[in-house]
Parts: structure tokens; sequence; C-alpha cells
């Protein structure tokens, strides 16, 4: 499964509409196997979901998205945990233990609304037996 | 603010006023929230305080153009920076932020203040107001060119020939098109054949069709745009580009709606409205006698003329304005519009491209520009000749110049220091030394 996360700062990106950089995961069996990065920076809100496709991203953990983004991202089958805030590791831990979405990795403000988007049942973390694959 | 007790009027005061105010401590973390701020990013006081400001305002200039973090690095504060936030929904909010430096009593940095409003009103009112100015996609608040929208519906009920006078790039095509989709014919064809781009053999084949056989080449029939545009509108651009002997054959067409496809014997029927366009004055060419004087009173039935973009200037930033909301939708952008030095260059332009060169150089500063707005040094160089001087020829020294000088005059003697000593009216000692300062290799 290779899951995507934009970084800044070593944190979570605020916002993914215009985050700059990709820290991309290669988690297998619950485990992180490989980890590289990619640019997005500049790139307009079309073109974002069009690299993620090309990455071969299934997941998108990530801060702040646009509702427009969010739906290009869910029409083009990434499943999303979006409004995530905190320390890249803390989140990557968090996730391989399966414990995202949780209040303590939300942004503010995002309490009241659905945690996590998903489309394509079965994709996603908790769907398929033995977690993450 | 900075963690001390702050009287009760402070935030009586605070709450007060429209704009959303927050400070941040030198972590960056919010210490104090307003109201204001509440309602805009719909995110309650307690949630916000103690947090990262980037987790709780999340603005699209919060990882690579914070103004706060600027005006704390420079002192300066930032003024009236437009962006927008995501709101705990995904709605994206118009904002325009300023930003200030936070001190204590002692004068020392605790912290920046940064406020907001949200545009989102403003960018309703904006579009209310741009809709008031636009006809179908024809954008303008000139008074000829309302005038003209105004006639327009009573022009496209009627079937009445139009001609549409108007420079090269007035959008004279737009026309023909509002008047089509106005009129009772919207539901049929619009046909637009440009008569200046075709030689006029190919044109005649084209406009009436052809016969298997007709000439070389005519393998098999071809309907010619009149037989398309049968019950729409046929829009004849350039008609003052067509020759004697076609314009013949268009009086006919126009007069008793008929015509034969090259090659055949039959006489063909269509209903067809006719818009001609010209960028030229026909008139002229009538009185030159190179344009026949009964077809061009045939075209001349109905006349719209499009002035050019240098005589309706107010035009301009309403068109910038529209250029850069159709290109950020097609290449999905976020830019604001332009800088108030881009549009002074751009409305000092005289534009004889009219507003396709307009629409052409902001597609051009789209390519250059990235987010923001809209920079003079995103523009084409010829709109920024002093600029483009300048960057030519700073560089230069005096000793460039020189060198560049002997240089030149050394190839254009063939790299004879006599010669070019000569022309530079100095000894040929002077020119070696010279040379030799300024490392030029003889050739």
């Amino acid at each position: 499964m290779q899951v995507a996360i934009p970084e800044w700062q070593g944190r979570v990106s605020p916002v993914f509409d215009t985050a700059a950089r990709m820290v991309l995961l290669k988690v297998e069996d619950g485990r992180e196997v490989d980890r590289r990065e990619a640019q997005f920076l500049g790139m307009p809100p079309p073109l974002r979901v069009q690299r993620l496709l090309d990455l071969k991203v299934d997941v998108l953990i990530c801060g702040a998205i646009s509702r427009p983004l969010s739906a290009m991202c869910l029409s083009a089958g990434i499943s999303m945990i979006p409004w995530v805030s905190g320390s890249l590791d803390e989140v990557v831990k968090a996730f391989l233990v399966g414990a995202l979405p949780s209040p303590d990795y939300t942004m503010p403000g995002c309490c009241g609304q659905r945690l996590r988007a998903r489309r394509g049942r079965g994709r996603g973390r908790g769907r398929k037996k033995g977690g993450p694959q | 603010m900075n963690g001390k007790k702050q009287p009760a009027w402070r935030d009586s005061i605070l709450d007060s006023i429209a704009d959303g105010v927050f400070t941040v401590d030198r972590d960056w973390k919010i210490t104090y929230f307003n109201r204001a701020a509440e309602e805009i990013t719909g995110i309650s006081r307690e949630e916000a305080v103690g947090r990262h400001c980037f987790e709780v305002f999340r603005a699209s200039i919060c990882e690579e153009g914070c103004c706060l973090r600027e005006t704390l690095k420079t002192g300066e504060p930032g003024l009236h920076k437009a962006a927008y936030i995501i709101r705990y929904d995904g709605k994206r909010l118009p904002i325009s932020i300023s930003t200030a430096v936070l001190k204590d009593e002692k004068g020392e940095t605790v912290g920046g203040v940064e406020t907001f409003r949200n545009l989102s009103v403003l960018e309703t009112l904006r579009k209310e107001l741009k809709q008031r100015y636009t006809f179908r996609d024809i954008v303008s608040k000139n008074k000829k060119m309302q005038e003209l929208f105004d006639v327009l519906p009573q022009v496209a009920l009627s079937d009445a020939a139009v001609l549409v006078e108007g420079e090269s790039g007035t959008g004279k095509e737009l026309f023909a098109r509002a008047l089509h989709d106005l009129s009772h014919r919207r539901d049929g064809p619009l046909i637009t054949v440009n008569c200046g781009a075709l030689p006029d053999t190919l044109l005649e084949s084209e406009l009436f069709g052809h016969k298997a056989g007709a000439f070389t080449g005519a393998g098999s029939d071809h309907p010619g745009r009149f037989s398309l545009a049968d019950s729409g509108t046929i829009f004849l651009d350039e008609i003052g580009d067509v020759s004697p002997a076609l314009q013949v054959r268009l009086l006919r067409v126009l007069q008793e709606k008929t015509f034969e496809p090259l090659g055949s014997t039959r006489t063909q029927k269509v209903d067809v409205r006719v818009i001609a366009a010209t960028n030229r004055d026909l008139k002229k060419l009538v009185s030159d006698g190179t344009f026949r004087e009964d077809l061009f009173y045939r075209i001349d039935v109905v006349t719209l003329k499009i002035p050019p973009l240098r005589d309706r200037r107010e035009d301009i930033p309403l068109l910038i304005e529209h250029f850069t909301d159709h290109f950020n939708r097609l290449q999905g952008k976020e830019v604001a519009g332009a800088a108030p030095e881009t549009l002074n260059i751009l409305m000092n332009h005289k534009f004889p491209g009219n507003v396709r060169e307009l629409m052409n150089i902001i597609e051009h500063a789209f390519v250059l520009c990235l987010g923001g707005v809209l920079l003079p040094e995103h523009l084409p160089d010829f709109l920024r000749p002093d600029e483009f001087a300048r960057r030519k020829t700073s560089p230069l020294s005096l000793s460039d110049l020189e060198a560049e000088l002997i240089r030149e005059t050394l190839a254009q003697n063939g790299h004879s220091r006599t010669a070019t000593a000569r022309q530079l009216g100095i000894h040929k000692t002077t020119l070696w030394r010279k040379m030799k300062k300024l490392g030029i290799e003889s050739g």
C-alpha cells in the first residue's frame, strides 16, 4: 500500500492544496518498508490528483483540504484521512497501528465532521484482514 | 496576550470589530482569538488558543508565504495580502491578511498579531457587478458596447443580415455567436467561414460545395457551408477579402436564397441567416470599386460597430479579471488578478491586437505566475521596454561598453588594428593598450 503525507517542517502540512512536498510511504503488513519524497510545489489542484495517481498512491493522509480537491481525490479512487495534524513521525506511527483518525491528531474545528472519507470499500485499513497491505 | 491577565475592555473592543484578529507567541501558538475570527474560521476560541496558528488558520500562504513570519523577520508590518483559508467544512474562503509585530512593555518582541478580513461578500458583489457588465461571453462597461448589448436581442430576433465591423481581435465572432444564440435559429447550426483564410477557388467550393468530378481531385460529393448552415446561421468573417467573382455568387444566395454547388446543374434552396464581419472599411472598398455596392447593401442591413480596445480602456481591468477567471479555471491555478503596477502597464498599452492581444498577454503571464498576483515581470518583454533595456544594459560598466565597442569595430574592420584605431579616432598603441587591459584578443 502506498501512503502519501504532505510534510512541512517535520509536521503534516497544514493545507494539502498548497503543500510543496509529499512523503511517500510503502506499507506492507502494517510496517513501513520504504520512504521517499515527491515535489508538489506550485502544482495546481487537478495536477496534484494526477500526480498522486501517477505515484500509485492508495491512501492520502493530509491536513486541510478543499472540498473540490477532496472530491477529485475520492473520485480518483484515493482513500483519504484528512484534517490530520501533528508531527509526521507520530502520525505515521498512529497510522501503522490503525489509530487514525484520532482526536489526538485532528485539526481544531474538525471534531463534528466525519473524520475519514473513503471510496472503494476494502481499500483502506481495517477493511482487509491483516491491516495495511 | 503574552500570558498576562489582560483587561476585560480589551476583549470587548476586539470582539466588537468585524475583522478576525489573533495573536501568536514566538512558538506560533495562538494566544488570543477574537469573535470575528471564530465566525470566519468556524473554530471556537477554546479550540484555537494553544494550537499552532497554521493548524487553525489553514491559509494558502501558511507554508510558502506566511506574512506573519515575514513581519517577525523584518519587523515591517504586512498589509492586505490576498489568500484563502480552508474552513472545517472544506470551503475556501478568500481573505485579506495584515500583520504586525507584538511587543511587550520593554519593547521586546513577544509574538505577532494577524488581522484578516473575509472577502467572500466582496467577492459576491464583484461577481454581481461583473454580471452586470457581461453580455453572453462579451465583457464591457463601455457606453458604446452597452448600447450594442441593448440592441443585440432585437437584432437577433429579426432575420436581417448583419454586418459586424471591428478591428482584428475585437471579438466579432462572439457577437455572431450571441446573435445566433438569441435568435429563433438557436437550435440550428452556426457555421463560421473565414473568407480571408482560403484562396478564391477553394473558398467557392467550401461555401457552395461540389459534386464528384467537378474538378481534379473532387472524388466525391462535398456539401458546402451554406448547405450545412441550413436552418441556422452562417458567419462570413473577413467578407472584405472576397473576390469580385465570388461576390456575385454570394449576392445571389442573399437575394434568392438559392445556389448551385460546383459541377451541379441543380439549384439548391437554403434557409440561412447571414452575419458578415470585416476589419476593413467596406464603404471605401465600394468607392474603390473592389467591393460590389449591391452586395454591400445586402449585408449592411444592420451594422454593429465594435470599438477597438484603445477606445474603451475602462474595460481593461474587467477583461483582465475575466481572463484571469478563465485561465484559473482552465489551468487550475489560484491567481488573484493583476498587481496595481501590472494594471498600470496594461492601461497604458495601445493594444493594436485588441482584446485578443490582451488575452494572449494574460495567458503569457499565467505561464510565469505560479500563484498570487500577476506582476510586471510576468508580462512579455515588449510591454516593459524600459525594464528590458535596463536588464540588457545594466550589467555593462563603462569598461564593458568600451570592450564591446572595440570588439565590434575590430570585427567590422576584419580585425585590422590600424583600421580599427583609425575608425575609433585613437592611436593604434592606445588601442593595443586598451585591448590588453580589457583582455581582448585581436582574433
